[in-house]
C-alpha cells in the first residue's frame, strides 16, 4: 500500500516535471513549475518555508523527499526497475557500508558552494541535473523525433528549432552516464554516495521516529536486503541504515515474517554501527572517466544527427560582409537576473528558464560568465531575441536567481543591455541600399531611421536612442552583416531601466477621409 | 448572377477579354448599379466608368467585412477570382505580435471575411500563413488573424522554418536569381495578397510588394536585407505565381514607427479599404492615401519603381480603370 503510494505520487512529479520541461506547445499548464520551487536545493535559495518543511518531514518520517520529490532520484528509481527486468542476472541488492568519507567530504563542499562556489552546489543539485539532462540532452531527441514526425504528418507536427551545445551536452550527459550506470547495477548508490541532499537528509532522518524497522520475528532470510535500493538494510544483524534509506517501501511487501514495517517508535534502539566490510576500490572513479570519455563520443553523434540551422540561405552570399569586428564587453543577463553577482549566486543552472524561453535566446554560459557562472543562462541573439512582452523566464525561475516579474509595463522598463551600431559594418553605409531591418524590429524605437547621404538620397540609417533601448536583441537578430553584426546588444554588469517608449494613455486619431488622395 | 459570373474567366489581363465576357462584366455591374449598391458613386468625380473591368476600387467609410464585400463586388465578384475545387492561399501580413488596434497586422475581420468568401465561392480549401518577424505562434495569436481564419473555416499554415520552403529560380529577378518560397504558395491554385498599409523605417512603405517579402523564409528574407531591399522586393514580385488579387487593409493605417509600430497612437483610424489586380498600381494609389498622414514621398520607396520597371503594373494610376466608393 505505502509502496503503491509511494510509486504513484513519485511518477506524477516525475511526468510533470519532465513535461514540463519538454514540452514546447504550451499544452503544459505553467503552473507546474510550483514543482520546480518545491525542490530542496531552490528552495535554500528562494523560499526558506518549504526547506524547512521538508527538513520537518525528514526528521518525521525520513527521506520521503528522495522517493517522491526528487526527480533525478526518481529518474534512477526507472532506471533499476529497467535493470530488473533486462538484466539476465536479476538484480540483486545487498548491504554495503556507507561511504562515510565522500559523502562528508561532498556534503562540506556543498556547503562552501552555497556560501561562495555556486558551481558546486549547481553540480551537485539532484534537480539541476535532472534539468540539464532533460534539457540538454532528452529536449534535442525529443525536438528531433518530432521533427521526424513533422515530415510526415504536417498537419499534426511542426518543425521545430533544435539546438545542442556540445560543452552543457557533454557535463549533462556524463553525469547521467554515472548516475544511470551505478544505478542500474547498485539501486540509488548515486543518491546514498555523491548527492549531498541525500547526505543531509541522512543526517536528519537518522532522528526519524517513524522509520523502516526490523523486529524480532526476522529470521535474516535476507529477502528484504535482495530488494533494497539504499543497501541499507542488513538482514543478518538486523540493522536499517536509515540515513541511506530512500523510503522506496519494497522491503515491506516482500518479508514473509512480517517483520519489516515503517513504524513509530519512541526508543531509538537499533544498533548503528555497520558490518565492517572490505574497503572500497575505487571503481566508481574509474567509471566515471570511463563515461567521460564515452559521453564524447555520444556527443558527437548527437551533434551530427537531425541538427539544421536556420541560416543556410542567407550565408554564402557575397554581399553584406562586415568590415568592423566587435566583442561584447559584457555578456547580456536574463531578464529578472538583476546583476551579475546575484544571477551567478543564485542560479543553480537547472535550465527550466533555458527550458521555457520561447524564443531560444536564453543559452547556458560555458565561459561567458567565468567558471563560477558555468551554465548559467545568459541570452544571446544569435537565433531569436527576447520578446518584449514575455516574462515567462522569471515566472517559473525557482531560485529566484531570475526575480520575477509580474507585469509587462515592468518589463518595458527593464534594461537588459544597451545598442551599440557600427556603422562602418551597416549595408546601407557600405552598398548604399535601404536595409532597416534592425528599425524594423525594434519595439521601443531605439533604434529609428533618419534620411542619409547626400541630398536626394532616398536611403535612411539607423539613429541610436540607447536611454531606450531595453537589450531585447531583436535588431542584433536580425542585422544581416556577417560575421560581425552592425548592430549588436552590449550587456549590462546590472541590470537598468529603459525610458517609457511610448504613453500608454495616448489615443489613436480617427479621421473622416473626404478623398482617398488620388 | 453568380451563374453568370461563374463563367467570366479570370481577367488579370484585360486585353484577353471578348466581346462577349465585357458585355456580360457590363450587364453584372449595370445589374448591381441598378440594385442601389452604388448609391454613393456621385460623391466622386473621378468614377465615370471607364472601359474594361474594373482595375483599382477603393472603398471608405465602412468595417473591414462591408467593405471587402463592396470592393468585390465591384470587381466582379469573388467567383472572378476563385473557381470551386481550388486551393487558395491568403497572404495577410502578420508578421508581428501586435493586437489589431496597433495596425501592425492585417485586420483580422478583414482575413476573416475574405476566407468566408473564398469558401463560399467553393474552394476546396484556403490556407493562411506569414513568414513572420516576431515568434510565429505570438503574432498568429495575438494579431487576431489565427481565431478569425479558423472560425471563417480557414487553415494556418506553419511558416517558421525553412522546411516549409521550397527554392524556386526568379529568371527575372535583378539582383535576387532565387527564392525560398512558401510551399502552400507552390501547391496552391490562387492566392491573394492582403497587406496592411503601414510605413516602414527601411523599404520606406510596407504594402502589397513588400507583403510578398513574406513568401519567403526568414533566412532568405535577411539576404533581402543583405543584397538589395527595395531591389529584392520588386525582383520577389517576379515569381510566376501572381497574386489574382491584391487587398491592402487601410481600415487603419499605421503612420509612424513602422512597420512594428509601438502603440495605438502610432495607428490613425481611416475605415478604407483598396483592392486591386496591379500590384504596382495598388502600392502606388495606397502610398498616396498613406501621405495623407505621412510624409513618404512616393520617389522614395524604391521598390514600386523598380516593380514598374519590371513590367509588374504601373505606377500611372490616371490610366486605370478605377472605382471610388463608400459602403
Amino acid at each position: 500500500m505505502l509502496k503503491l503510494l509511494r510509486v504513484s505520487v513519485a511518477l506524477i512529479v516525475f511526468t510533470a516535471l519532465s513535461a514540463l520541461f519538454l514540452d514546447f506547445t504550451g499544452t503544459v499548464p505553467n503552473g507546474v513549475h510550483w514543482l520546480a520551487h518545491l525542490q530542496f536545493v531552490p528552495a535554500i535559495k528562494m523560499l526558506p518555508f518549504v526547506l524547512l518543511g521538508w527538513l520537518i518531514i525528514t526528521l518525521l518520517f525520513g527521506r520521503i523527499y528522495c522517493s517522491v520529490m526528487c526527480p533525478f532520484g526518481i529518474l534512477q528509481d526507472g532506471i533499476a526497475r529497467i535493470a530488473k527486468l533486462i538484466r539476465r542476472k536479476k538484480a540483486k541488492y545487498q548491504f554495503r557500508p556507507e561511504m562515510y568519507k565522500t559523502r562528508r567530504l561532498l556534503l562540506l563542499l556543498f556547503i562552501i558552494g552555497i556560501a561562495a562556489l555556486p558551481v558546486v552546489v549547481s553540480l551537485l543539485d539532484p534537480y539541476s541535473n535532472f534539468g540539464r539532462l532533460m534539457e540538454f540532452v532528452f529536449r534535442p531527441v525529443y525536438l528531433t523525433g518530432n521533427n521526424v514526425l513533422a515530415g510526415f504528418i504536417p498537419n499534426s507536427f511542426r518543425y521545430q528549432y533544435v539546438r545542442v551545445e556540445f560543452v552543457p551536452f557533454a557535463v549533462a550527459f556524463a553525469v547521467f552516464l554515472f548516475a544511470g550506470v551505478l544505478s542500474f547495477f547498485y539501486g540509488r548508490r548515486y543518491c546514498n554516495t555523491v548527492c549531498p541532499v541525500g547526505t543531509l537528509l541522512g543526517l536528519f532522518a537518522k532522528f526519524a521516529p517513524v522509520r523502516i524497522r526490523l523486529n524480532s520475528q526476522c529470521v535474516s532470510c535476507g529477502l528484504c536486503e535482495k530488494v533494497c535500493k539504499g543497501e541499507c538494510i542488513g538482514s543478518k544483524r538486523k540493522t536499517v541504515d536509515v540515513s541511506r534509506c530512500v523510503e522506496c517501501f519494497n522491503c515491506l511487501n516482500v518479508c514473509k515474517q512480517k517483520a519489516v514495517g515503517f513504524t513509530y517508535n519512541f526508543t531509538n534502539n537499533e544498533p548503528a554501527a555497520p558490518l565492517p566490510v572490505k574497503p572500497e576500490t575505487g571503481e566508481t572513479s574509474s567509471a566515471a572517466n570511463a563515461t567521460q570519455r564515452r559521453n564524447f563520443i555520444q556527443g558527437a553523434i548527437l551533434a551530427l544527427f537531425g541538427v539544421k540551422t536556420a541560416e543556410t540561405f542567407a550565408q554564402g552570399l557575397p554581399t553584406g560582409e562586415s568590415r568592423v569586428a566587435y566583442k561584447n564587453p559584457h555578456p547580456v543577463l536574463p531578464p529578472g537576473a538583476k546583476s551579475r553577482g546575484h544571477l551567478i549566486h543564485h542560479c543553480t543552472a537547472c535550465q527550466l528558464c533555458v527550458a521555457k524561453c520561447p524564443s531560444n535566446v536564453l543559452t547556458p554560459s560555458v565561459t561567458d560568465l567565468g567558471i563560477r557562472g558555468f551554465l548559467v543562462p545568459v541570452a544571446k541573439f544569435e537565433h531569436g531575441f527576447c520578446n518584449y512582452d514575455c516574462t515567462i523566464c522569471t515566472q517559473v525561475c525557482p531560485t529566484a536567481a531570475l526575480m520575477k516579474i509580474d507585469t509587462v509595463a515592468e518589463k518595458h522598463k527593464l534594461q537588459i543591455g544597451n545598442v551599440v551600431f557600427l556603422k562602418e559594418n551597416c549595408v546601407v553605409h557600405t552598398q548604399n541600399t535601404n536595409c532597416g531591418a534592425c528599425a524594423e524590429h525594434c519595439p521601443t524605437g531605439a533604434l529609428s531611421m533618419r534620411p542619409y547621404g547626400p541630398p536626394g538620397s532616398t536611403l535612411t540609417i539607423p539613429e541610436v536612442s540607447p536611454d531606450l533601448c531595453v537589450g531585447c536583441g531583436a535588431c542584433e537578430s536580425i542585422c544581416p552583416v556577417r560575421p560581425y553584426r552592425a548592430v549588436y546588444v552590449a550587456g549590462l554588469k546590472k541590470h537598468g531601466e529603459a525610458k517609457p517608449a511610448f504613453d500608454p494613455n495616448e489615443k489613436q486619431q480617427e479621421v473622416q477621409l473626404d478623398s482617398f488622395g488620388f | 448572377m453568380s451563374g453568370c459570373l461563374t463563367r467570366i474567366p479570370l481577367l488579370a489581363n484585360p486585353m484577353e477579354m471578348n466581346r462577349k465576357e465585357f458585355l456580360q462584366t457590363l450587364g453584372v455591374a449595370g445589374t448591381a448599379f441598378a440594385a442601389g449598391t452604388f448609391d454613393t458613386l456621385d460623391t466622386f468625380a473621378q468614377t465615370e466608368a471607364k472601359d474594361g473591368p474594373v482595375d483599382l476600387v477603393a472603398v471608405m467609410d465602412g468595417e473591414p467585412a462591408p467593405m471587402l464585400r463592396k470592393a468585390i463586388s465591384e470587381l466582379g465578384g469573388i467567383e472572378r477570382f476563385v473557381k470551386k475545387g481550388q486551393k487558395i492561399v491568403v497572404k495577410p501580413n502578420i508578421a508581428w505580435d501586435q493586437p489589431p488596434e496597433v495596425a501592425a497586422n492585417t485586420n483580422p475581420e478583414l482575413v476573416g471575411e475574405l476566407v468566408k468568401m473564398i469558401l463560399a465561392a467553393g474552394a476546396a480549401e484556403v490556407v493562411v500563413y506569414d513568414s513572420t518577424c516576431d515568434k510565429a505562434d505570438k503574432s498568429y495569436k495575438n494579431s487576431g488573424v489565427e481565431k478569425a481564419v479558423k472560425d471563417a473555416g480557414g487553415k494556418m499554415a506553419p511558416a517558421d522554418d525553412d522546411r516549409y520552403f521550397t527554392e524556386v529560380p526568379l529568371p527575372k529577378g535583378v539582383k535576387l536569381k532565387s527564392a525560398m518560397i512558401h510551399k502552400s504558395i507552390i501547391d496552391c491554385d490562387a492566392w491573394f495578397n492582403v497587406p496592411v498599409l503601414k510605413v516602414h523605417g527601411g523599404a520606406r512603405m510596407t504594402i502589397a510588394m513588400k507583403n510578398c517579402m513574406g513568401l519567403v523564409s526568414k533566412s532568405c528574407q535577411q539576404s533581402f536585407h543583405k543584397i538589395d531591399l527595395q531591389q529584392c522586393i520588386a525582383d520577389v514580385c517576379t515569381y510566376e505565381k501572381k497574386p489574382v488579387l491584391n487587398i491592402v487593409d487601410a481600415y487603419r493605417i499605421l503612420k509612424a514607427n513602422g512597420p512594428r509600430g509601438k502603440s495605438v497612437a502610432d495607428a490613425v483610424l481611416v475605415k478604407a479599404l483598396l483592392a486591386s489586380t496591379d500590384i504596382v498600381a495598388i502600392d502606388t494609389a495606397s502610398t498616396k492615401l498613406a501621405q495623407k498622414f505621412t510624409n513618404v514621398p512616393l520617389e522614395d520607396v524604391g521598390h514600386i519603381h523598380a516593380g514598374q520597371q519590371l513590367g509588374l503594373g504601373t505606377t500611372d494610376i490616371e490610366k486605370l480603370n478605377v472605382r471610388r466608393v463608400k459602403v
